[in-house]
């Protein structure tokens, strides 16, 4: 049949679309909870880089005078790996700008950091030889007279203390000993005085180191890389908290789709159940006579090839008795279509009463009725259609005359008369036209 | 007073001594090596290095102004360009490129990609834009496959542009100065081992240091004895670009590798002699009158940092 083919299709479908939503927003589930994974590692890739470029810069710092590769390396790592993002939500891609920003603007910062620790490092360098110089300078003058021996002791002292202040001033914030003064050595030789312009330099770029790196180590706290990163952790856990209710919502979705899936399912159902109903009723009509609720003609027609069946293989006899009022046309024209209805009704009452249940009695048409009766014999047939007859004798009154209302039945026998069930009910027909010409209200067997 | 004036003198002699020998200590020139393996990315980028079609009159090619003979860069003080103007400064050596540090005089190019990018939009030095490029490499069925090859693509701006810094930034010249550091003792002759000490004594160290000898930081130029402000806003350095007085005469410190190949030197290459450039260098940056002697023991230390890039990545 093709309604549970119907059905069976609308199940799988049905079942085919909800396997689907369940597997899709795992898919998604699944692919997602793997870029979560590779944006952890970025973000802790990012704090690992910004945290080696830190560690640089406190041993550029701490006077470690190592080459500036590693600095360099650990700046421009990080700097790559902000221009490479993964593929990121676009919160956070807003978020890196900045970031690179700030790092773009520390490198100022810490070239001059750089090139303070070289100069340093220089200073460093070249204070001892050329404080060298200018002592065996200082004592050669005082030797050739060129300068008396006070004036040169004051040179070697201020010196010394200008070279002592240089290095204490590295850890102690206050000058020790004297304060600072100008010293004139306009009356020393052109190199001299050059060699001391030079020392008084370099002594100079150890005095502006410490103010300076400080001042520019603050410079590069103040932006704040630490701050900036750890925001963008927390925007990235605050995206993934959305995306979680996000994930909550889709869940209940799926719920709601699938309560929707078995409550589609249900309707369907129902509906196959109600269609099936009336469909049933409808044969139901086909068979039956609206009237008087007995079978019709099609019914005849339909049951007619099982009884045969049945009687032939039990080796039974069926008999049929054609039954056909007399007078009732005169019923239905003086007395009117209603009562003529009511007398169908009241004699196909008593004809189904009269019957067993196996038998089968239908309206055959206007006032013709026919019994079938299964497992007949001549005499049962007899019986029967004497009861038959005394059931049909109604008489009513009409404005002072009678009108009486009887049968003409004719009966024929399977399988005596025929065993061909068309031509067997024709027999009782003809049988019953036989019992007319014979003064009605009577009945014969086809012979 | 007598014993505290000499302990103090003392106390500064230490202190300056151990300064010194932990400077000395300190391995603050690395050595540097030939890439591991020559890949095929390379091998194309050497290709478009050496291929006249990238300049628009196809006279000339990378080569031609970036040397192998003189170092990577050029013989003249500024280089003549495709439109016949001089470039603003000395070209700079494509050897030994530092890839974690920004490039050009001014430490203002971020990466050698920017840096061919800034060459060909700007136009001026090989008169073809990228999509000029682009079409002539695609007339040339070799690069078609060669691009196919290396990066199952079609031939891009990007990808030429990647292929070109693969090959530079291949293009390292171990020297036998890296020998030396090696532990190769009798790599470099007595001389250069006496010029590396005074190279690290005078101070020279203190900038010129790292994998490439210098050019991983930027330094005044003129930092004890100011430099004589020559050609104008050429000599300003990096003043030019951020305008404050901090970077007046400050330009990122070149590496010394190859230098002995490289002449003229300095930014506007106004230094012919390499002697005359050391000698410089210690008067301005160092306050000192270097010796001759001290002058010709450094040279030859320089002349212990030329090397060749690997073999196959030669013109």
């Amino acid at each position: 049949m093709k309604l549970p083919l119907l059905r069976t299709v609308a199940v799988l479908v049905l079942t085919g679309l909800v396997v689907f939503g369940i597997y899709h927003v795992q898919e998604r589930e699944a692919s997602f909870s793997l870029s979560k994974d590779k944006i952890n590692d970025y973000l802790s890739e990012l704090e690992r880089l910004d945290g080696e470029l830190d560690r640089q810069l406190l041993l550029l710092d701490s006077w470690n005078f190592h080459n500036y590769d590693g600095l360099n390396a650990a700046y421009s790592n990080l700097k790559r790996a902000l221009a490479q993002p993964p593929s990121l939500p676009s919160e956070l891609t807003l978020a890196l700008a900045p970031i690179e920003q700030v790092l773009e603007q520390k490198f100022d910062l810490i070239e001059r950091l750089k090139s303070q620790s070289s100069l340093l490092r220089n200073s460093v360098n070249y204070l001892p030889k050329i404080s060298q110089l200018l002592y065996v300078n200082i004592e050669r003058a005082v030797r050739n007279e060129e300068i008396e021996v006070a004036f040169g002791s004051e040179l070697k002292q201020y010196l010394q203390q200008e070279m002592l202040h240089a290095l204490t001033y590295q850890l102690v914030d206050r000058r020790l000993g004297a304060q600072r003064r100008l010293m004139d050595v306009s009356m020393m030789s052109q190199p001299f005085q050059r060699d001391w312009f030079n020392a008084m330099k370099h002594i100079s770029f150890f005095l502006n180191y410490r103010k300076i790196s400080s001042e520019l180590n603050a410079d590069i706290a103040r932006f704040g890389m630490q701050q900036k990163l750890v925001n963008l952790n927390m925007l990235f856990s605050r995206y993934l908290e959305g995306l979680d209710r996000q994930a909550e919502r889709q869940q209940l979705w799926l719920l709601f789709y699938i309560a929707l899936a078995l409550l589609m399912l249900g309707l369907l159902g129902a509906a196959l159940r109600h269609y099936r109903l009336q469909h049933e009723k409808r044969k139901g009509q086909a068979f039956t006579d609206s009237l008087t609720g007995l079978g019709n003609r099609r019914m005849l027609q339909q049951k007619l090839p099982q009884i045969q069946e049945v009687a032939q293989n039990d080796g039974t006899a069926v008999g049929i008795i054609f039954i056909d009022l007399d007078g009732f046309k005169a019923i239905n024209d003086l007395l009117g279509h209603q009562r003529g209805d009511r007398l169908l009704q009241d004699i196909a009452g008593r004809l189904r009463e009269s019957l067993r249940q196996d038998d089968l009695v239908v309206r055959f048409g206007g006032d013709e009725f026919v019994i079938v009766v299964s497992g007949a014999s001549r005499d049962v047939l007899e019986r029967i259609a004497r009861d038959t007859l005394k059931m049909c004798q109604v008489s009513y009154q009409h404005e002072g005359q009678t009108l009486n209302v009887g049968a003409s039945i004719g009966i024929s026998l399977f399988p005596d008369d025929t065993c061909e069930m068309q031509q067997l009910l024709q027999m009782a027909d003809m049988a019953m036209y036989r019992a007319k010409e014979q003064g009605k209200n009577n009945y014969t067997f086809y012979q | 007073m007598r014993l505290t004036y000499l302990l103090s003198w003392l106390s500064i002699a230490l202190t300056l001594a151990v300064f010194s020998v932990a400077l000395r200590a300190e391995p603050s020139i690395t050595p540097t090596q030939w890439p591991p393996q020559i890949t095929a990315q390379m091998r194309l980028g050497k290709a478009l290095f050496f291929d006249t079609a990238l300049s628009e009159d196809r006279q000339s090619n990378c080569g031609t102004c970036h040397k192998f003979d003189r170092g990577g860069s050029v013989a003249s003080a500024r280089s003549l360009q495709h439109n016949g103007a001089l470039s603003a400064r000395n070209a700079s050596s494509i050897f030994n490129l530092n890839p974690d540090y920004k490039l050009g005089w001014l430490a203002s190019i971020d990466s050698p990609t920017a840096q061919i990018d800034k060459l060909v939009d700007g136009g001026a030095v090989m008169g073809l834009s990228w999509a000029q490029i682009v079409e002539r490499l695609k007339a040339n069925t070799e690069y078609v496959s060669a691009f196919r090859e290396v990066y199952q693509s079609q031939i891009t701006a990007e990808l030429v542009n990647r292929a070109l810094v693969a090959y530079e930034i291949a293009l390292t010249t171990p020297a036998p100065f890296d020998r030396y550091l090696n532990g190769e003792r009798d790599a470099i002759s007595a001389r250069a081992q006496r010029g590396f000490s005074l190279f690290k004594r005078f101070g020279c160290i203190a900038c010129h240091q790292g994998r490439n000898v210098g050019g991983n930081l930027i330094q005044k130029l003129g930092v004890v004895e100011d430099y004589p402000l020559l050609g104008g806003a050429v000599g300003l350095g990096r003043f030019a670009l951020t305008q404050r007085e901090d970077d007046r005469q400050v330009f990122r410190v070149p590496s010394l590798r190859n230098v002995a190949q490289s002449a003229p030197y300095f930014h506007d290459g106004s230094i012919a002699e390499l002697e005359q450039a050391v000698k410089l260098m210690g008067r301005h940056q160092l306050g000192t009158e270097l010796s001759d002697s001290d002058i010709t023991a450094i040279v030859a230390f320089l002349n212990t940092l030329s090397g060749q890039p690997h073999p196959e990545l030669m013109p």
